[in-house]
């Protein structure tokens, strides 16, 4: 059995409800509605966090919402999201500009037990904007390669145009220390990489049970059909983690809305072993 | 055992298949081999049989104006393609095409059919393993379309 999710020690509560200022020192167009930014404090600080952690982001006037970080844990001087427009706030936090601010609170959540889980062979599988919450806990394990054994990394999307982090995704592929397993659901001749859903690569690839843990984050519909194919692969529901959404707003778990059960999901996750919620997650209504 | 049916045998999609089916299954059998770009198999051309993949790999495309020609399955060893000839009008939906130099049984969907006729089990056998494959395939599609609706937020 595998450790449980890491639980870092939250902001203390005064801290952790007053927005602390970033400014936007870059922005980037990942595809279409879906924007990263680079974010640094105003006060020169670093922001130091966990993979797999989120934040509450808030733009000023249109309001605040949970983002997970997507950078590198590794170099804490630049905070880095990864936002798709799909409400009020996201839309007008995506249409803000270099040099413009926002309102950041957090760190919030729990963790990929990453230091944990040294020594193992390490699966993360994801689809679409899935990657941005797992790209951390793919920095740290490469930041710290020799701590871990195999290592590799399926991500589907729709197309080869909706995959995020291109470069990034170019650059790890050519690494020799990690697999990179594509698959999307559509593709032009030039795509010269597997076509149909993502989970049909966990049975193509190889997966070794017994040392092998898998980090996963996707719609929760995708995530059951991931652990389905996994535990086919040998992994137990105990060597799964996946990470949950769900209506983050204090990020306390004071108000109630992210309940799942007897959990809060900005309290006690996102990030949990799959064995802790698989009861819940079956369930229509809870 | 010829070396025919150990090949079959060898084969996912026949690999507990019982001998005297393997040697029924192995008279509808012949080895194929295709370069890149081949096509295996045209859309709307009569679909007679399927072909079992020993190496190399396909993609099952169509064509979609404006788009374009779009790919959207990939197969490669171990895995079987076309389920046309089971059901009227025995015509192939899509476009097959080998994306390297594969090699593939092609099976004889009228000499299968034929064999079903006196042997129900064998019918049974083969009829049960195609069900896999084509509910498999259609869990699939599910979650792409479920994917699709999620990624727009809408219901």
């Amino acid at each position: 059995m595998s450790t449980a999710p890491v639980k870092p020690q939250a902001p203390p509560p005064g801290e952790a409800m007053e927005p602390r200022p970033l400014v936007i020192t870059k922005k980037r167009r990942e595809i279409e509605g879906i924007h990263t930014f680079w974010l640094e404090p105003r006060d020169g600080g670093e922001f130091h966090f966990d993979p797999g952690q989120f934040n509450m982001l808030y733009v000023f006037g249109a309001g605040e919402v949970p983002i997970s970080i997507s950078g590198d844990p590794g170099k804490p001087g630049r905070l880095v999201h990864t936002v798709r427009a799909v409400g009020k706030a996201t839309q007008r936090l995506c249409a803000l500009k270099t040099g413009e601010s926002l309102g950041v609170r957090g760190p919030f959540g729990s963790a990929w037990p990453m230091a944990q889980l040294e020594g193992k062979n390490i699966v993360f599988v994801t689809s679409g904007l899935g990657l941005a919450p797992l790209r951390p806990a793919v920095y740290w394990l490469l930041n710290h390669r020799q701590r871990y054994g195999k290592a590799t990394l399926i991500y589907g999307a729709r197309n080869p145009r909706r995959l995020l982090y291109v470069d990034e995704l170019r650059k790890w592929r050519g690494r020799f220390d990690l697999r990179v397993e594509l698959a999307v659901g559509s593709a032009d001749p030039t795509w010269d990489g597997n076509i149909g859903v993502v989970t049909s690569l966990v049975s193509k690839t190889f997966v070794e049970p017994g040392n092998t843990v898998a980090l996963i984050c996707s719609s929760e519909r995708m995530m059951r059909a991931m652990v389905e194919q996994l535990n086919q692969a040998g992994l137990n529901d105990g060597d799964i983690y996946l990470s949950l959404e769900r209506s983050m707003k204090c990020g306390l778990g004071l108000c109630g809305h992210c309940q799942l059960g007897p959990t809060f999901i900005c309290k006690d996750g996102p990030v949990y072993r799959y064995d802790q919620v698989k009861g819940l997650l079956a369930q229509r209504e809870l | 055992m010829s070396q025919e049916q150990r090949t079959l045998h060898g084969h996912p999609f026949f690999h507990d298949l019982e001998p005297r089916h393997l040697a029924l299954v192995a008279g509808c059998a012949h080895e194929v081999s295709f370069s890149a770009g081949d096509y295996l198999a045209r859309e709307g051309h009569p679909a007679d049989h399927f072909f079992l993949l020993l190496s190399g790999g396909v993609r099952m495309e169509t064509s979609a104006p404006p788009l374009g020609v779009l790919g959207i399955l990939s197969a490669g060893a171990g895995e079987v393609l076309g389920f046309n000839w089971i059901y009227p009008p025995y015509k192939w939906s899509f476009d097959y095409r080998a994306t390297v130099d594969t090699r593939a049984f092609q099976m004889d969907g009228r000499c299968l059919r034929g064999e079903f006729a006196q042997d129900h089990e064998l019918g049974y056998q083969l009829m049960t393993r195609f069900s896999a494959v084509l509910g498999r395939n259609l869990d699939a599609t599910h979650l792409q379309i479920l994917e699709l609706i999620h990624e727009h937020g809408t219901r």
